[in-house]
């Protein structure tokens, strides 16, 4: 029998990026939140201290910060002929868990999405005709426009003290930033980081071929930082460890160097760490969320009666537990009904590998995660792609984050794997490669989603979610072209070799791409074709709000966090502006 | 690039030397012996080293006059330009390095480079309260106070992290307190990025003499890779 | 060795951190060039390696002499740089199989167990440790069979045994041989490179070799200076294992 609570005005599930400011606005606005975070507590100090994180066997090539795949994993299949099979060690797209999430151990890049992706379809269809759109993509408007969201990213960059260099503010292009950007209404917050050798290299042969190169703005701080709550971030020393690893230096925006420290002084704020959520109870009509029921670490199972239920786990995790918990209609991909799964997306990502000789030392352990030269020329629909056949783009980089050499050695193709030959070239290479990327959207298309996996079970019992996806003809195309775009600014940059790689299918679960797994909870203006409203509120149950990205109708060309935060802002804008003085459904059908 | 391990390992014992690119025409050299020279003899309107610094660039920590023997070339040769040009005041040292050219600056950051401190002093005492309160901030931080370790950048025990970072290790408490206090107050502005007079700003006295005491007295467990 | 471009360039000292190790550098050194020596005198067999002083706690003698064996071949030694054998790569797996990663622990581990797609990943119903025991008693006892143990092999008949392995034409008592050999060459690179502390990258000779400066690193005044000549830094890093101690305890809050 479960052990019932006394009630709270609200329940977190997930302490992360999303909960953590969701918690805050609440408790701001008098709310009695309990947070319930499945992991471990932890801090910068002790917990990221080097030299303890600076271990690239333990955090990246095992793991370390990562969901248990031993208690909860994914199922794979390309397509719906295959059998689901349990993804068993995580490789491809890597979940965090803990306090924080995976804000600890992101890369720290921070990007807006383009004013187009809001309103994909009425954009695509306006430019290029109503029958440009592959009948295949179920690419829709978001229900919410760029305009809506800009003060949102702007708050969300004072928070995490975004550092960059703007391209676009209120309209006027701006030297030195990215003049593709859409309108920013201030500055950044802080000026970019320092700009490394491999940065150097990408900048000159991109502004030799007429493009604009800037520095990617990130969120490892270039200058120390104290944010609008008043937490001081320290300038980031560029260690080279930032990537599935916390930051010794509270140098990298997290919730752990954001928001938890106030938040967690909040009388109104409690948070319960190893908190295993099984399911959102609904009442009888199913319509109203009574609370939540979770294992604790001793194993006991507890109801936490609450008003008003927030999903900010990561964006798989929120499409499970409404799956779990029978809120909104399941996908169904036959009859192409249903909204809970659809629409999952990914990241298309690509890449190229500059050899040079040994006169160029690139030094790659100097960097951190956003230590990176950038063009936007070719990203989502900056360019015209009337002759092309396909939509989307890619933004396109110089891609040295670390030098950790488990992951980082870098060979020539027609190297052997292993013996002497493969020795020298991994030696003779390391410090002389340069990688490049292109990362890239991801459109939806009916047969890539997710539901609740018919045969294999998380540690409590509970069906894993599946996943059923493979990369569309539309961003396969769009990957050869941006890659090929790519190879060309490899060859201006003066190495010997240049080799590309553009994405090609199967998605395969083996190679580690992006943790950006976007939608299957998204959002939008239509029921029918939406699980969550503008106000990320689901249609069905209007005291429960799924905020995450996936909430994405389609993943843009660009990493995911900044418009998770504008989002993020943008619900609890409207949770305690209009929600709590009136609560009940926030778009009326 | 095959970079010979053994190669390496005696290029390190015999120079130790990092290669920076070249940028001006004509690159100076160092000259070691020149170096030498100077430190012993001095040279113009700039007194011989070892008068403060110590025969063998050990130090005077009564004075806290700070070892140099063994700290890098790229770090001496920063704080000697930096001293000219007052990024880093101090009055003792802006007058010695205002009477040094280029080529004496490179000469004497060589030589002491070059100079072994395999023999750190004995410590002297200190407050063990201090030390564990120095030793507490120094390797692991605090983050009531959201102070990160100064291991991050100076290294297990203040060894340093070469060629930017200087060891701490061995040095007197007194001058890791002048220091830790000129960057408080802005008379040291030399680092790159400001880094340090953040940290320094947001240290309590009690918390520079704790940092110090640790330095000045904590000796590196024996090496076991 | 080919002359390299330094004669252009400005030498700046990074100074004597060399003062704390020196000694176990030279030491170190010594040692390389005391097994080069050996192994380039006689060509064709497998250099002498004394396992005595490790102590095992998960393999097997006969699969100990196997993977130090195997892994030389994987990672060779040669007259410029030392290789999986002087790294101590075997040690590194048996802590690494006898460790919670040994057992499974970063792995979904429950069935039903089928075969999949290659894109599904590993399916194997094997912890780590399983696998490796399974298919070192299979190769081993195969090799006996045949009286050719594998340490006994030229290394030209080691490395055509490898490729064997590689191509997956061997029956491992239910192992993939493929598999095995793709997790050996993956555990061989991670004892290689990974710090010290878990057992291989034996004076940390792995991170010397690729250039590496460690787990102690802060970049913040020589990020924007490109291209500048670190070697010997890096040719001096530091571990976690000669690190001091680190206290874990928790004195934060958040918990």
């Amino acid at each position: 029998m479960a052990k019932t609570l006394e009630a709270v005005d609200a329940v977190v599930i997930g302490v992360g990026m999303s909960g953590s400011i969701i918690a805050h606005e609440l408790t701001k606005a008098g709310q009695k939140v309990v947070g319930l975070e499945r992991g471990a507590g932890r801090n910068t100090v002790p917990d990221f201290q080097a030299p303890a994180m600076h271990d690239e066997l333990k955090y990246s090539v095992r793991k370390g910060l990562m969901q248990s795949a031993q208690n909860e994993a994914v199922t794979l299949r390309n397509n719906t002929d295959q059998t689901a099979l349990p993804i068993r060690r995580w490789q491809a797209f890597l979940p965090g868990t803990g306090l924080g999430g995976s804000a600890v151990h992101w890369n720290g890049n921070i990007w807006r999405f383009q004013e187009a992706d809001f309103v994909l379809k009425s954009h695509i269809e306006k430019r290029y005709g109503k029958d440009f759109i592959d009948p295949r993509l179920s690419i829709q408007d978001w229900g919410v426009t760029y305009a809506d969201l800009e003060p949102h990213y702007t708050r969300f960059e004072n928070l995490y003290g975004a550092c960059g260099k703007a391209g676009n503010i209120q309209g006027k292009v701006q030297p030195g930033g990215n003049p593709f950007e859409a309108p920013r209404s201030t500055e950044y917050p802080n000026k970019p980081m320092k700009q490394t050798y491999a940065c150097s290299l990408f900048s000159k042969a991109a502004e030799s071929l007429g493009y604009k190169p800037f520095p990617m703005p990130s969120c490892t701080m270039s200058q120390r930082y104290t944010n609008p709550l008043g937490l001081t971030m320290e300038a980031c020393v560029m260690c080279g460890f930032c990537e599935r690893f916390g930051c010794e230096h509270k140098a990298k925006a997290s919730p752990q160097t954001t928001i938890l420290p106030v938040l967690l002084k909040s009388d109104l704020f409690e948070l319960r760490t190893h908190a295993q959520v099984q399911k959102v109870q609904l009442d009888k009509q199913g319509k109203k969320a009574t609370g939540v029921t979770y294992i604790n670490a001793a194993g006991e199972e507890v109801f936490q009666p609450a008003k008003l239920v927030i999903m900010s786990m990561f964006s798989l995790n929120n499409v499970r537990m409404m799956l779990l918990s029978g809120i909104g209609k399941p996908y169904d991909p036959k009859t192409q009904t249903g909204v809970v799964g659809r629409n999952y997306t990914y990241q298309t990502i690509s890449g190229a590998q500059v050899f040079f000789d040994d006169d160029v030392r690139v030094n790659p352990f100097m960097a951190s995660g956003s230590t990176m030269s950038v063009i936007d020329e070719f990203s989502g629909d900056n360019f015209d792609h009337s002759e092309l056949g396909f939509i989307g783009g890619a933004y396109l980089y110089s891609n040295i984050t670390n030098g950790q050499p488990i992951g980082f050695h870098p060979v020539p193709p027609g190297t052997p794997r292993w013996g002497q030959e493969f020795k020298q070239a991994m030696l003779k290479h390391y410090n002389h490669t340069v990688k490049l990327g292109a990362h890239g959207s991801s459109m939806p298309t009916p047969t890539n989603y997710l539901d609740l996996d018919p045969t294999y079970k998380d540690a409590w019992g509970q069906p894993l979610l599946r996943m059923t996806f493979d990369f569309t003809e539309n961003d396969i195309k769009m990957s050869a072209y941006i890659t090929s775009k790519l190879e060309q600014i490899g060859k201006a940059m003066g190495g010997k070799q240049v080799v590309a790689s553009p994405r090609k299918g199967p998605f395969d679960s083996n190679i580690y791409q992006s943790t950006h797994n976007c939608g299957g909870a998204v959002m939008g203006a239509d029921p029918k074709t939406s699980a969550v409203n503008p106000y990320l509120q689901c249609w069905d149950v209007s005291n429960v709000f799924v905020v995450g990205a996936s909430a994405f109708v389609h993943n843009g060309s660009y990493n995911p966090t900044g418009t998770l935060g504008a989002l993020t802002y943008h619900a609890a804008e409207a949770l305690t502006t209009k929600y709590l003085k009136s609560p009940g459904p926030l778009v009326s059908l | 690039m095959m970079r010979i391990h053994i190669f390496k390992a005696c290029l390190l014992v015999v120079s130790s030397a990092v290669m920076l690119p070249s940028i001006a025409a004509t690159p100076l050299t160092a000259d070691i012996n020149a170096g030498k020279t100077l430190a012993n003899q001095g040279g113009g309107t700039t007194a011989p080293c070892m008068t403060c610094h110590g025969v063998n660039g050990e130090g005077m920590a009564v004075s806290n006059f700070p070892r140099l023997a063994g700290s890098s070339q790229y770090y001496l040769r920063k704080q000697l330009e930096d001293f000219r040009s007052a990024k880093r005041q101090q009055p003792l040292m802006q007058p010695m390095a205002a009477g040094l050219n280029d080529q004496q600056i490179l000469d004497v950051s060589a030589y002491y480079a070059s100079l072994p401190s395999t023999n750190l002093p004995e410590p002297t005492a200190v407050d063990p309260k201090a030390y564990a309160a120095g030793e507490q901030l120094a390797e692991r931080g605090d983050i009531e106070r959201q102070l990160v370790a100064c291991a991050n950048c100076h290294g297990p025990q203040g060894i340093g992290l070469p060629p930017a970072i200087p060891a701490l290790i061995g040095q007197s408490s007194g001058y890791i307190a002048a220091q830790l206090n000129a960057w408080q107050q802005g008379q040291r502005k030399n680092d790159d990025g400001g880094l340090m007079a953040e940290v320094a700003s947001n240290l309590t006295a009690e918390d520079i003499a704790a940092v110090a005491a640790y330095y000045s007295a904590v000796r590196q467990n024996e090496a076991k890779p | 060795m080919k002359k390299n471009e330094t004669e252009k360039e400005e030498a700046v000292d990074v100074g004597r951190r060399t003062l704390f190790k020196a000694a176990g550098l030279v030491a170190a050194s010594a040692a390389v060039s005391s097994t080069v020596a050996t192994s380039s005198a006689v060509a064709d067999i497998p250099p002498h390696h004394d396992m005595k002083a490790t102590q095992y706690v998960f393999l097997h003698p006969a699969e100990v002499t196997f993977l130090t064996a195997a892994t030389a071949r994987l990672i060779p030694s040669d007259a410029n740089t030392p290789g999986a054998l002087e790294a101590d790569v075997t040690n590194f797996i048996d802590k690494a199989l006898a460790s919670p990663w040994g057992g499974g622990s970063d792995m979904y581990v429950s069935g039903p167990w089928k075969p999949g797609t290659p894109e599904q990943g590993y399916q194997l119903k094997f912890t780590p440790s399983e696998l490796y025991r399974t298919a070192l008693t299979a190769i081993n006892k195969q090799l006996a069979a045949a009286n050719t143990p594998f340490d006994k092999m030229t290394q030209t008949q080691q490395d055509a045994y490898l490729t064997k392995l590689e191509s997956g034409s061997v029956d491992l008592d239910g192992v993939p041989s493929a598999i095995f050999f793709s997790m050996l060459l993956q555990n061989t690179i991670e004892g290689f490179l990974a710090d010290p502390s878990y057992g291989g990258n034996k004076d940390m000779l792995g991170w010397k070799a690729i250039g590496f400066p460690g787990a102690y690193v802060s970049w913040y005044d020589l990020a924007d200076k490109h291209g500048i000549n670190l070697d010997s830094r890096t040719a001096n890093p530091i571990s976690m294992a000669n690190a001091p101690k680190h206290d874990m305890s928790h004195s934060g809050k958040g918990e």
